[in-house]
């Protein structure tokens, strides 16, 4: 048990001697001091935890790679010799030819491309989209509350992958932007519900009370008082979202409905591994493996910026 | 409380309503000519002919129009055909059994391995123990669910042969286990993580150390301070992921060709057919807002605080 040490504010940094591992930094996250800039301190925190290097390294280099795919293969994806079809890894293909003859690491390193920009864009267009919703609903109340929070029930009502599955069917054009659009369109509730539950415990603070006595304008308040305030619990949730709407893009792609044949996909590289899985299982783990080690990336590095913050119930 | 269950209602049915009306909405606007997808690839048709297809579908009247006469069959439970001429309320009644099978196994595996696991977890705070499930809980949040789909029925089904790596036509319950596992392991993940803080705010309450200074033992603070308030809101976090249970559904199914509701929604979508589509999908908008509603109710039985309005 080592909840009475709560109580305990030690200097930021100062644990920093003994943290050994990721979960040491949240057992060693106590009370943060009002005095310091809550940021200042999670930086603090963070620059000692090894989850959170770990994952800056993995999307790192998912960076150079979606960037500069042609550093790691001479192919391209659409350069496929049917005579090379399943053919080994090493030698000319690094890990290996897929069915169609095509090379398994130039679909990985081009797949990086499609993977990481629907990830973060949706992500970060769904966190704006939350939280713009669920900041103004918490803050005005009465009927603006009403009307956005059965808004909101609606888009809760509808699954995120079902209403993609049937949004993608009616775009014409898919690519890369309107399925970040149809998961942006689908997936903003959750973040919305978070900014709003946080805005409805800032909005009765003093400072909120006096900024509203000294006439500040609506929009200032909530953008220099309420949003920093809330922020934290939002830039974990949208961290995780990049990984989750990674997994739900490679989903789309994997049942054929998300990126279009052209653009290279792990989903799609996925589905096609599926028909040779049982003699050749190398085509499908590849793709497998870069995207569980991607969506996981993003999810721990969520997960460490969480606990560099500390937990906003364990911290009273 | 009548009142609350009433304008809970309500708000379902209005909810149930709009969600219908907007995938109505997208789905009409699909591209492509469905008289033309039914008839085939190398067949064309005269004119006369389409347009006796488009009536005997609704196709030719306008969008509110079709809406408003979909709604009026709904309600006489009327789901309308597939164009293989199939009746949608047929294939809900062999399929749904199916996924009911599939949820239901998901369900309980879920909130039995979350709630036990989360417990002792959030009891020994910090623990070795704690720290691997919150590593452990981690990775099964970040493993993509048709990855470990695959992973499963490669490793088990194909080269361990402990299991069939598909299910049969008659998805029995004991084959829909590891499939339910494997749609369930997201919803253990975050029920682990949810029970594990709960616990630990609860210890940290000032009930349970006024409890503990009144020197109750320690099984009874358990079992009656923190258990109780732990469990409650368990409840509303098995309905909300119900939802992620549906739409993961699609997905386990297809890798373990398990013939359910999932299979069904994606065989439709990609066949364009526009009005079994929403049919389907709608039916599982229903279901979960239906699921979502009786749990709000029982939660507020359990909770005395919106039994007696004190909520909001």
């Amino acid at each position: 048990m080592s909840e009475p040490n709560v109580k305990q504010s030690a200097r930021p940094g100062a644990n920093s001697g003994s943290n050994a591992g990721a979960n040491a930094a949240k057992t060693g996250a106590n009370k943060p001091r009002k005095s310091y800039s809550s940021f200042g301190q999670a930086w603090l925190r963070l620059r000692i935890s090894p989850l959170f290097w770990i994952s800056v390294v993995i999307i790192a280099f998912l960076l150079v790679l979606a960037i500069f795919p042609s550093l790691f293969t001479s192919h391209t994806p659409d350069h496929c010799d049917l005579g090379d079809s399943r053919a080994p890894a090493g030698g000319e293909y690094l890990l290996g030819a897929d069915l169609q003859g095509c090379d398994i690491m130039a679909n990985i390193a081009y797949g990086a491309r499609a993977s990481l920009t629907v990830g973060v864009v949706s992500s970060l267009g769904a966190t704006a989209v939350g939280v713009i919703i669920g900041i103004v609903a918490a803050y005005f109340g009465g009927w603006v509350d009403a009307l956005l929070s059965r808004i909101s029930d609606v888009f809760f009502a509808i699954p995120l992958i079902l209403g993609a599955i049937v949004a993608m069917q009616v775009t014409e054009h898919r690519n890369v932007w309107t399925l970040s659009a149809i998961l942006i369109f689908f997936g903003w509730t959750n973040t919305a519900r978070i900014a709003r539950s946080a805005t409805l415990e800032v909005r009765t603070k003093e400072y909120i009370a006096a900024a509203r006595l000294l006439h500040v304008h609506n929009g200032r308040i909530l953008l220099t008082h309420i949003l920093p305030n809330i922020i934290a619990p939002i830039i974990v949730v949208a961290t995780i979202g990049i990984g989750g709407l990674i997994a739900a893009e490679a989903s789309l792609s994997y049942l054929s409905i998300g990126l279009p044949p052209n653009i290279p996909s792990w989903g799609k590289a996925i589905a096609d591994g599926q028909k040779v899985l049982r003699v050749n299982p190398g085509i499908m783990l590849w793709p497998a493996l870069a995207l569980t080690l991607t969506v996981l990336a993003f999810i721990s590095l969520g997960e460490a910026i969480r606990n560099a913050f500390g937990s906003r119930k364990d911290s009273r | 409380m009548a009142r609350y269950i009433l304008s809970r209602l309500a708000q379902a049915v209005v909810v149930i309503f709009v969600a219908t009306l907007l995938l109505y909405a997208l789905a009409y606007a699909m591209p492509g000519d469905p008289v033309a997808a039914l008839a085939g690839e190398n067949q064309t048709l005269d004119a006369a002919t389409r347009a006796a297809i488009a009536a005997k579908y609704n196709l030719d009247k306008p969008f509110l129009v079709q809406y408003a006469l979909y709604l009026g069959r709904v309600f006489h439970g009327d789901l309308g055909t597939t164009f293989a001429g199939r009746p949608v309320t047929e294939v809900i009644a062999t399929a749904f059994p199916v996924t009911a099978r599939l949820a239901i196994i998901a369900i309980v595996i879920e909130t039995v391995i979350g709630v036990l696991v989360g417990l002792v977890a959030g009891r020994r705070k910090g623990s070795g123990f704690d720290s691997v499930v919150m590593t452990v809980t981690m990775i099964l949040l970040g493993i993509p669910s048709f990855v470990l789909a695959f992973a499963v029925q490669y490793f088990f089904g194909v080269k361990l042969r402990w299991m069939k790596p598909t299910v049969s036509e008659f998805a029995t319950w004991g084959e829909l286990v590891v499939p339910a596992l494997v749609l369930a392991v997201g919803s253990i993940a975050f029920l682990i993580r949810f029970t594990r803080s709960g616990v630990v705010d609860a210890l940290n309450s000032d009930h349970v150390k006024a409890a503990r200074a009144r020197g109750i033992h320690e099984w009874r603070i358990g079992l009656a301070h923190v258990l109780r308030n732990v469990l409650i809101p368990i409840v509303t976090v098995i309905g909300t992921e119900f939802g992620g249970l549906l739409g993961g559904a699609i997905i386990t199914e297809s890798v373990f060709n398990i013939p359910g509701f999932g299979q069904q929604v994606y065989q439709h979508i990609i066949r364009g057919e526009t009005a079994p589509t929403v049919s389907l999908v709608s039916v599982l908008v229903i279901i979960f807002v239906t699921v979502n509603l009786l749990v709000d109710l029982l939660y507020a039985v359990l909770n005395p605080k919106v039994r007696y309005g004190a909520h909001e």
